[in-house]
């Protein structure tokens, strides 16, 4: 029964491999068939089950939570229940909310959390602009700040650009492969894939990491260190190769800053001292420094391993390091992979819905840059830098001048009160703002604080330009038409601003993506035309001819994107992580992600196959014997408590887990990781400590009585959801 | 010969994207438009994860299939290139189960017209599906998985036959 059916090609919304997807689409019926692979740069027709399932939110099934198909605001002020009304109330009602905070506390008195999710790079762009020319702030931020600021800090520091240097086609052709904090057959299947393609082409891998992950199986050398000591690591791999005589010393001469301070202060990093405290052989770091450097075509890969640690930005520049001592940059198949987490968080950073930075990495502090944009926008702008995102918390808790507290907050496509750390905290902080706007397609755990509630188009059902993990724009289009009632991000954040004063108005998104592209050189040659023509154009992409084609791998023939164009060693010394296990907190705890999940998944909690596969609430893994002294066995419900909080959840022995270690996925809400992380914050990026806290499993004795707890608890927040009746599940 | 899917455990990333695409290959696009609490979920590849090793465990369509021997009542049988399992005529006595040497055959519970059945369930190779061939095939990300029919395991066996006489060789002229 062949019907009005149509094919569009669109981009995956779930993690930043970038995935070209083909829909069939019912357009009479408004729905999606069925997902296809299409052949895109990054993905080569493959898909993992998030892009073959993962669209089955849009047909609101109502599993998780309710899709918001009207405004919604607390019209009895706070504690009183959120009505629907019209857009132009909501509007209203929220600029002059907006305004009167402004008048009394100033404009640093807002803060907004932009999306790095489905909106894209045109409704990033326009939250940037909305906080800086409207407000008149530069508190803005998005959640980079929680899993890769530490990337871009760390790398900006050393070859001046906080970005994979290399792409992910060029992973399979790679002759070794460093692995470090990174899982891609989580968090990337698609980049994962060109890791057991490398492997399957004889590439060598080096994975280190404190469970045995998909990476670590079919690894050459495992170093199966002990969580948290990365830059000890590090630093004893760059020991060796400097020790060893392995440095490529043309390289190192010709391109880099630093060795001659840099190498002495290796000294107390000899494999041999550190190996104890790293949990590795010294000789197998040894080998592992000797492989790495015998290429030069060495990939270093990470992820959240790395930069969810309270010293996640020296680690990252110690990473680097590696690759500037072996002459690891500039050529195929070598180089750097900071393997961005979410589908645009690499946009989101391009934008500049950044704290410090302007779109295209143009630093606000910078006049001349002010300027331009002042010039551009026709208003005076900030010259301070704003506030980051974890820092809100702190500036609302402890601060003490109501003019410096946060009285606003502008949360666009993120879901805080599930997704930050140490959420007792935060929830106090947010019962505490005055205005919390909150714009998404569903309700999630932060809805539950807002004032306003502002719907918005989906991914699917609005056109947009994503940046993947490898500094790739694709086109992001319309695949079916929004429910009624709901407003793309973009023209929500234009109402708003000429609510309060400032008139904007664009026709489509190619109209916002061309004022961007006008002011971010590194951007300038990807017009919407270039895109749609190549599939995918990889900044920096000056100019608009079709000779410029954008940038395969950066730092070409060892010139960094620095001041001086030459590459900076950094070393830092090893800190310990800021809550080691104890008596009473005997396990450290990390979390980690699931693959058939996505972020907080109010995405993919609703869709159908997805929820089939994991739902709540969560499992921990902890190693059997661990297991075995507590007296509990797989699927056993358990509490899992920390100094800040508790959760319960399910036992899953594994021996992937070494002893004393534990790990869960942080999307559940019954199994909340986040009750029990450690808000402390890397200080230079402000990144917190995810990845390494104190726990204790207990066991619990009555079990129906759990179960029960259980399916309660998930109907009690499903019903707060919306979704009337609490059926399956748990 | 008979036609059977293979996992290697060198690609597999365990994403467990093979057990989605087997269960709506078999219940079809539908599955998205009906209530979700209504659907079950019984794949018929299993991705099972040990200490160091990742892979998929499904039916290999053996040519001695113990399980269709065990069968006491003719619901698994051999066909033309695969073992058939007619739904209809199980009794849910799990014989096959036990004698299955992969653990390849689980019980599902199956809802028609005489109400809920507990029957065998294992991999058809999508025989009956739009796609026609099995679904956790095309679905792999890594092409981890593989179908295997007559032709391709004979080019597997013609080429190692080959290799085999190429190192002979090589070994008598003292070549590496």
């Amino acid at each position: 029964m062949q019907r009005n059916y149509e094919k569009i090609v669109t981009v995956c919304p779930y993690c930043g491999s970038g995935c070209q997807i083909e829909f069939t689409v019912d357009k009479k019926a408004n729905r999606i068939i069925e997902a296809k692979g299409a052949p895109g740069r990054t993905n080569e027709a493959r898909l993992c089950l998030k892009g073959f399932y993962g669209w089955d939110y849009l047909n609101d099934p109502q599993i998780l939570t309710r899709r918001i198909t009207s405004p919604m605001i607390r019209k009895g002020g706070k504690g009183s229940p959120l009505e629907p009304v019209s857009w132009e109330e909501a509007i209203e009602f929220t600029a002059e909310r907006l305004k009167a905070i402004i008048k009394e506390y100033g404009p640093d008195s807002v803060m907004a959390a932009g999306s790095a999710r489905g909106p894209g790079n045109e409704a990033g762009y326009m939250t940037q602009k909305f906080m800086r020319a409207v407000i008149g702030t530069n508190n803005v931020d998005h959640c980079a700040r929680i899993c890769h600021a530490a990337s871009v800090a760390g790398l900006k520091q050393t070859i001046g650009e906080g970005a994979m240097s290399l792409s992910v086609p060029e992973i399979e052709d790679a002759e070794v492969i460093l692995n470090i904090g990174y899982n891609g057959a989580t968090s990337h299947p698609i980049v994962a894939r060109r890791i057991v393609k490398a492997k399957a082409k004889g590439a060598k891998i080096i994975c280190a990491d404190p469970q045995i992950s998909e990476t670590a199986r079919i690894a050459d050398i495992h170093l199966q260190q002990k969580g948290g000591t990365n830059l000890l690591l590090l630093n004893a791999l760059a020991y060796t190769i400097v020790e060893e005589g392995l440095v490529d010393e043309e390289f190192v001469n010709n391109y880099v800053n630093g060795y001659e301070e840099f190498a002495p202060k290796l000294a107390g990093y000899a494999p041999e001292a550190v190996a104890a405290q790293v949990g590795v052989p010294a000789e197998q770091i040894r080998a592992a420094a000797r492989l790495y450097a015998s290429s030069k075509h060495s990939v270093i890969l990470w992820g959240m391993g790395i930069t969810q640690f309270s010293q996640g930005v020296d680690s990252v520049a110690a990473c680097s390091n590696l690759a500037m001592l072996t002459g690891n940059y500039g050529r195929y198949a070598t180089g750097v992979g900071p393997v961005r987490g979410q589908n645009n968080v690499q946009g989101t950073c391009d934008m500049g819905v950044l704290p410090n930075e302007y779109p295209g990495y143009q630093d606000v502090t910078d006049d001349a840059i002010r300027e331009k944009f002042e010039k551009a926008w026709g208003v005076k702008l900030s010259p301070t830098v704003g506030l980051k995102l974890t820092q809100v918390p702190e500036q609302v808790l402890e601060e003490t001048d109501p003019k410096k507290q946060i009285h606003a907050y502008y949360i666009i496509g993120e879901d805080p009160a599930q997704s930050d750390p140490h959420l007792e905290e935060l929830r106090e902080a947010f019962q505490k703002i005055d205005l919390i706007i909150v714009q998404d397609i569903f309700m999630n755990r932060t809805s539950e604080y807002a004032d306003v509630l502002l719907p918005a188009t989906a991914w699917g059902e609005h056109d947009a330009i994503y940046t993947c993990c490898d500094r790739g724009f694709q086109r992001v289009r319309k695949v079916i038409e929004p429910p009624a009632g709901v407003k793309t991000d973009w023209e929500i954040l234009c109402l708003l601003a000429t609510a309060m004063g400032y008139p904007m108005h664009y026709n489509n998104t190619k109209e916002i993506w061309d004022e961007m592209r006008m002011l971010a050189p590194k951007f300038t040659g990807a017009t919407y035309e270039k895109i749609e023509a190549l599939g995918s154009v990889q900044w920096p992409c000056y100019d608009e001819s079709m000779e410029d084609t954008g940038t395969m791998y950066l730092h070409k023939d060892g010139n960094f994107a620095t001041a001086d164009g030459r590459g900076n060693l950094v070393f830092h010394d090893y800190q310990p992580v800021k809550e080691e296990v104890d008596d009473e907190y005997p396990l450290s705890f990390c979390t980690v992600r699931e693959v058939g999940h996505y972020s907080a998944r109010t995405m993919t909690g609703n869709c159908r196959m997805l929820r089939q596969l994991e739902d709540e609430p969560g499992w921990i893994a902890m190693n059997p014997k661990d297991c075995e002294a507590l007296g509990v066995e797989q699927g056993d419900l358990v509490r899992v408590r920390s100094r800040r909080g508790s959760l319960i959840t399910r036992c899953l022995p594994t021996e992937r887990a070494k002893e004393g270690a534990t790990y869960m996925t942080y999307q559940w809400w019954i199994g909340a990781c986040n009750e029990l992380t450690n808000g402390v914050l890397d200080p230079k990026s402000k990144t917190p400590e995810y990845k390494y806290c104190a726990c204790r499993v207990e066991k619990l004795d009555n079990q129906a009585e759990a179960e029960e707890y259980v399916k309660s608890q998930y109907a009690l927040i499903r019903a707060k959801m919306g979704i009337e009746k609490a059926g399956a599940g748990a | 010969m008979n036609r059977f899917v293979k996992g290697n455990p060198l690609l597999c990333i365990g994403c467990r994207t093979c057990m989605v695409a087997c269960v709506v290959s078999h219940r079809g696009n539908g599955i998205f438009t009906t209530d979700p609490d209504s659907e079950d979920f019984f794949p018929r590849i299993h991705v099972i994860k040990t200490k160091t090793k990742t892979m998929t465990v499904q039916c290999h369509h053996c040519e001695n299939a113990p399980c269709v021997t065990v069968c006491p009542v003719g619901a698994l049988e051999k066909g033309p290139n695969s073992i058939l399992l007619h739904e209809e005529r199980c009794i849910g006595c799990q014989q096959c189960t036990m004698a299955c040497p992969f653990g390849a055959i689980q019980m599902k519970k199956l809802s028609d017209e005489s109400g809920v059945r507990v029957v065998a369930n294992k991999c058809d190779l999508c025989a009956h599906t739009e796609e026609g061939s099995p679904a956790c095939v095309s679905h792999c990300p890594t092409e981890a998985l593989t179908y295997y029919v007559e032709d391709s395991i004979a080019d597997i066996a013609s080429q190692k036959n080959l290799q085999t006489a190429r190192k002979a060789w090589a070994a008598k002229e003292g070549q590496a």
